[in-house]
């Protein structure tokens, strides 16, 4: 067991070892930590506790990044063996589950651990600085490491389990989001309601598990002035638990899921064929422009998953006016209600176009169908901007919704109207979901991900540059009022969607070729 | 016609009837892959109603050409025009009159067969009555009609190849450009494959096609282009390709009676390089020296010793052969 899987990893290290891109990344977040403590040296005049303040930033972009990592990097170990149809060659060559996992698993871990050790030395720096000990620093890594251990052991759970990356991905995205996201408000939610009843009591207590288990609440924790706990807390020890506890289960359950080959093809999902018996449910004749057709269909869902979506919203909006016009805790307001419609689908559009971001061009990429569409009589132009209509045609229902939101309760256009900020927030957002897409024609999975670190990153490169010009030129920033500013903001995005486009189409014509 | 002058060029002039318009016509093209000399000044013609086969070992080139050719890739230097309009300016023409089949599985698994061909229908901008019609054809055609409503993922690698070549068909291309179309079939689906290519061959359809499949391209093609690291050996009918002579012209010999000193007799003869029995048959292969000996005096030789004949012909070479003599020794000077 120990051979196989020391082979499986030692090859992966190679191969990590050998990609330029891995130490770029390195290169750029210990770049960009030189930048923040730049900006923490010059702050440090008229701000208290600089150090901390650098230390903050340091940990929760880590703590970000080990998330999104989940979403890509930890999450395929096995399913890209799957869709390699390689996993059956490992098994053949007398690898055990144990050894499958070990190997394919603890070169990712290792990849990561490393990321974390090339920038400790730097963040040791964080003390001279003032405002944060040696205990706090260490408690914040341990803390990080134990996260880094959970998500790869879900990961690893979710990559046994799913057939291809893109399930396994959404399902540990969907475990994270509900754990990190999710948990921590309901928790209070349902604190504040009083002597808990039935089954409260144990949603309480499983939400106070979950909570309490949260990177980002311990880091809270260990960041107060003051902290002189133990390294080892609650977080660390239930983190490094959970993550044992999803190897072994795992393993449990390799063969079950793994021990026959099984098609990693794209599946149809609700789309019926011709020949089924309810004639509004089935896949229609393609449209006069068929890559809309196909596209709203083939990626989108069509139109039973459009219906199931506006039902799946409408009942969530619909339990929200149901608690509301019965007033059943007697905190709504009927502002709270026109807000939360509003904004929920409008959340709702913006999760899902970054979603069908990720995936307009990268299907196609995947399963090698580029040569056919482009070599279609039509220009790359029509080709693209009819895939990314097709594409929007699945956002119709939660646009419905926001529609319906605005048109029938008033009060919330403002939002759309009033501030450049809004308008400075969407120009950035179309440039986030140009990037998705045209990373994912260079990385296999994990392309959403990715833009959102490197957003992460733009936009706090962004916020350390200006607050560099303000210290240095004094203010001069200020005299930029009146909108100028956000006009610039706004036009650099239009710059750099149309930059994208073209290396989105160049790229697209580049892998037709090959 | 090429720079490596592979093309047959007849003793005697051809009768003055009218050629079929080349529907290929690619002059000194040259592609490089960073430091890969991929294609270097590549010339060679294909002709309308032809099937024109294309044959290389890997890596020679093949690929390149064809992705050149269906405007996917676009030429470094020379000239490429298909159906007289040029792969880079006039692109879209170039496109809908032809239909390119690449030589991986390149389908939408998840979609039926009809639905996958009638997408693509669609897209070449075919309306629904149509469609309705080209279908049923193209269907039909490839022996598809009783899968239609098939997955693709569902169906074996052969049924999966047909699919691909009724995508093709869908908008009535009259140029077809395979690559590689037989590889990984097995011979019963290669053997379907052929007889369809040569039933649109005769609908008048051109048909550029790159394979490895040597024995079947030779009974099927009108004509080859033979191409090695990036250069063309020969381009020209089939025929002329297979009659070619050898440096040493051979022959071969049934004696109506058996003799045991055959090989020592015929072996005196001048002009004759070399005599040697096929697989323990009755039969002989003669290797002569064409300034000495030629097939008359060669049959007259025989006579004269009194040796009786029952067979005697030339023999002809295998596209096999003639691939291994064009691809092992060089450009011919």
């Amino acid at each position: 067991m120990i051979r196989g899987a020391f082979t499986l990893m030692l090859r992966s290290l190679r191969v990590d070892d050998r990609m330029l891109r891995t130490h770029l990344f390195r290169l750029m977040f210990v770049g960009l930590m030189l930048v923040m403590l730049s900006s923490a040296q010059l702050t440090a005049s008229f701000m208290g506790a600089p150090g901390l303040q650098f230390f903050r930033m340091i940990v929760y972009l880590n703590a970000v990044f080990i998330s999104l990592a989940g979403i890509s990097h930890f999450s395929t170990p096995i399913t890209e063996e799957k869709e390699e149809r390689t996993l059956g060659l490992l098994q053949m060559a007398d690898l055990g589950p144990a050894s499958i996992l070990l190997g394919k698993s603890v070169p990712r871990i290792v990849t990561a651990v490393v990321f974390l050790s090339a920038q400790f030395p730097f963040t040791l720096l964080a003390i001279t600085l003032g405002g944060v000990t040696i205990s706090q620093v260490l408690a914040a890594y341990w803390s990080l490491l134990a996260h880094l251990l959970l998500v790869a052991g879900l990961g690893l759970f979710c990559s046994v389990v799913c057939r291809r990356s893109a399930s396994a991905a959404a399902a540990t995205t969907v475990v994270l989001i509900v754990f990190l996201m999710i948990v921590p408000p309901l928790y209070f939610t349902l604190g504040g309601f009083g002597t808990p009843t039935g089954i409260q009591p144990w949603v309480l207590a499983l939400c106070d598990w979950l909570y309490h288990a949260s990177v980002f609440m311990h880091l809270g924790t260990t960041l107060t002035t003051g902290f002189a706990e133990s390294a080892f807390s609650y977080q660390v020890k239930s983190n490094i638990g959970a993550a044992l506890f999803f190897f072994a289960v795992s393993w449990l359950v390799f063969e079950r899921f793994n021990g026959q080959e099984r098609s990693t093809s794209p599946t149809r999902g609700l789309l019926l064929r011709r020949n089924f018996r309810i004639r509004l449910l089935r896949t229609p004749r393609a449209w006069s422009n068929a890559l809309i057709w196909k596209d709203f269909h083939f990626i989108a869902g069509g139109p039973s998953m459009s219906i199931l979506k506006f039902l799946l919203y409408g009942s969530v909006v619909a339990f929200c006016g149901y608690s509301f016009f019965f007033d059943l805790r007697g905190n709504f307001t009927a502002d709270d209600f026109r807000g939360f419609v509003v904004v929920t689908s409008f959340m709702a559009c913006l999760v899902e176009l970054s979603l069908f971001a990720s995936r307009v061009f990268h299907v196609e990429y995947r399963w090698q169908t580029l040569p056919n569409l482009m070599g279609l009589p039509r220009s790359a132009a029509y080709i693209g901007y009819s895939k990314v209509v097709g594409c929007m045609l699945g956002v119709v229902p939660a646009a419905t919704i926001l529609l319906i939101g605005l048109a029938v309760l008033p009060g919330h256009q403002e939002i759309f109207e009033g501030s450049l900020g809004f308008w400075v927030t969407m120009a950035w957002f179309g440039v986030f979901l140009h990037l998705i897409s045209f990373l994912s024609l260079y990385v296999k999975w994990g392309a959403l991900p990715l833009a959102i670190a490197i957003m992460f990153l733009g936009y706090f490169g962004f916020l350390m540059f200006s607050g560099i010009m303000m210290l240095v030129f004094q203010g001069p920033m200020g005299a930029l009022s009146d909108g100028t500013i956000e006009v610039v903001l706004i036009m650099i995005a239009i710059a750099l969607v149309a930059v994208i486009q073209l290396a989105t189409r160049d790229r697209l014509t580049r892998l037709a070729a090959r | 016609m090429t720079d490596a002058q592979p093309v047959e060029s007849p003793a005697v002039p051809p009768p003055a009837k009218r050629q079929p318009e080349p529907v290929i016509d690619i002059v000194r093209l040259s592609h490089s892959f960073k430091s890969l000399r991929a294609l270097n000044k590549v010339s060679f013609r294909v002709l309308q109603g032809q099937l024109h086969g294309f044959v290389g070992p890997n890596g020679a080139g093949k690929t390149t050409t064809l992705k050149i050719v269906c405007t996917l890739l676009a030429p470094q230097s020379g000239n490429v025009r298909v159906f007289g309009h040029d792969v880079v300016d006039q692109r879209k023409k170039v496109r809908s009159r032809m239909g390119f089949m690449p030589d991986e599985f390149s389908t939408y698994r998840q979609m039926t067969v009809y639905e996958y061909l009638d997408f693509f229908g669609a897209a070449y901008g075919l309306g629904l009555s149509d469609r309705n019609r080209i279908l049923k054809d193209v269907l039909s055609l490839t022996d598809m009609d009783g899968r239609k409503d098939d997955y693709i993922d569902g169906l074996s690698r052969g049924m999966q190849q047909r699919v691909s070549l009724a995508r093709v068909l869908v908008n009535d291309p009259d140029l077809l450009l395979l690559d590689e179309p037989a590889s990984g079939l097995d011979p019963r689906a290669r053997i379907e494959l052929m007889e369809i290519l040569r039933e649109l061959r005769m609908m008048g359809k051109t048909i550029f096609i790159s394979s490895h499949i040597l024995s079947e391209l030779a009974d099927l093609c009108d004509s080859v282009t033979i191409i090695d690291r990036g250069q063309i050996r020969y381009s020209g009918s089939m025929r002329g390709l297979l009659s070619q002579d050898k440096e040493h012209p051979t022959f071969r010999v049934t004696p109506a009676n058996e003799d045991p000193d055959i090989e020592e007799i015929v072996g005196a003869f001048t002009g004759v390089l070399g005599v040697e029995q096929i697989d323990a048959q009755d039969e002989y292969r003669v290797t002569v020296d064409p300034q000495q000996l030629d097939a008359d005096g060669l049959l007259q030789a025989l006579l004269d010793a009194g040796i009786s004949i029952d067979s005697f012909g030339k023999e002809r070479r295998h596209l096999n052969q003639a691939f291994l003599d064009l691809t092992q020794r060089g450009i011919p000077s």
